[in-house]
């Protein structure tokens, strides 16, 4: 399962991932986005390229393959 | 039919009396694999020539890519020949400046390194697969597409969601759109085998090599090989010692030949293999990963994209 994370420091809440997401993964509230829907979230990666201030990260989840790999 | 892969080993040949001891080193060896291969006569002089390679990771914490050295060969090779290369990877403009930063910059590679679908990957070209597993249109991209030769330059490593990744991948993910890589990564809720998953990847594969007819060929670098996929921020030491390089014009005979060099292989001391109690000539990935990688091969042979019956022509000094 991904990761989906937003740094809201630089997040200016202009709705582009909202906008690209085909999966409905952001909302936007108060403006900054919110990955509300990361289940949901197919890894196509296109909120990544179209963010214009690269406030996004995708990675899988890390939690999972660290406990079955390392048991930790 | 059986196909021919060419083989560079990882481990030093001695040369024969006389010879230097340079000819026995990879770097050497894989240049002569190249001259051996079917390469010279898949690029044509004024060819423009695409090397997809993985650059690594956006945020710096992996570091097991292939190494640069290893792309500047193909890239002077490849001018020898006439050809124009180019070197491509996916994710627009910014994995670009990670690919730079991990080393595939101009000064070291000898090429230019562009994204394979432009700096917001909106460069694609749809492409209508006749009777797929599950993709019937798949977004390919524009300059992988427009390449008049594709050398798919592949990292043989585990992946979480395939077992492991390699030549199929490497088109199937790295050389296609946001909305395919989507279908294909959305096909991983159907089973927990993850086979929809390696189907939609030969699907999107079969896609990307539509109109490279004669005009590709496949590399597999089976050293580092590392656990995780390229993309993930972390590396762990790999599980087999290195085994080379791989080259073939079939992809189906490569990728099974590089998968299996690797469960024949004996598990690195203080790897995750040995950790996991992996034996010699198992399934590696299938236990680590639990997903059986060999999906992906024997649904690409399926297709018609090669066979698994594979020759292997080991390259030796001279």
């Amino acid at each position: 399962m991904p990761r989906v994370t937003v740094d809201h420091e630089r997040c200016i809440g202009c709705g582009t991932c909202y906008k690209v997401c085909p999966s409905g993964v952001f909302i936007i509230r108060r403006g900054k986005a919110y990955p509300v829907n990361e289940d949901k979230c197919v890894m196509c990666r296109a909120c990544i390229t179209h963010c214009p201030v690269n406030a996004i990260t995708i990675s899988h989840r890390e939690e999972e393959l660290l406990k079955r790999l390392y048991g930790v | 039919m059986v196909s021919k892969v060419y083989f560079a080993s990882a481990r030093f040949t001695p040369p024969s009396e006389g010879g230097r001891a340079r000819e026995g080193s990879l770097p050497v060896k894989f240049r002569k694999a190249l001259e051996q291969s079917p390469l010279p006569s898949i690029v044509e002089k004024g060819n423009i020539v695409a090397i997809k390679v993985h650059v690594g990771s956006m945020e710096v914490g992996g570091f097991r890519f292939i190494r640069p050295l290893f792309v500047r060969l193909l890239v002077d090779y490849v001018k020898e020949l006439g050809g124009v290369p180019f070197v491509t990877d996916t994710w627009g403009i910014r994995h670009v400046y990670s690919g730079i930063q991990n080393g595939f910059g101009f000064d070291v590679i000898g090429a230019v390194l562009l994204p394979v679908s432009g700096i917001k990957e909106n460069f694609l070209y749809e492409v209508e697969l006749p009777n797929p597993y599950h993709l019937k249109k798949v977004q390919v991209g524009g300059n992988i597409y427009d390449a008049d030769v594709l050398i798919n330059f592949s990292h043989v490593k585990g992946h979480s969601s395939p077992g492991a990744g390699g030549a199929i991948k490497n088109l199937a993910m790295g050389c296609t759109g946001p909305r395919t890589r989507g279908e294909i990564h959305q096909l991983e809720r159907r089973d927990s085998v993850g086979r929809a998953f390696q189907e939609g990847m030969v699907d999107a594969a079969r896609a990307v090599l539509m109109n490279k007819r004669g005009k590709a060929l496949h590399i597999n670098y089976v050293m580092d090989v590392q656990p995780m996929c390229d993309c993930a921020p972390w590396s762990d030491i790999p599980i087999v010692p290195d085994i080379g390089i791989l080259i073939s014009e079939d992809i189906v005979a490569v990728e099974y030949a590089s998968f299996k060099m690797i469960d024949e292989a004996p598990n690195t001391p203080g790897s995750i293999a040995e950790k996991l109690g992996v034996k010699p000539g198992e399934n590696k990935w299938l236990k680590i990963h639990g997903k059986d990688p060999y999906i992906q091969v024997e649904a690409a042979e399926k297709v018609g994209l090669g066979t698994r019956q594979y020759e292997i022509i080991e390259v030796l000094p001279s």
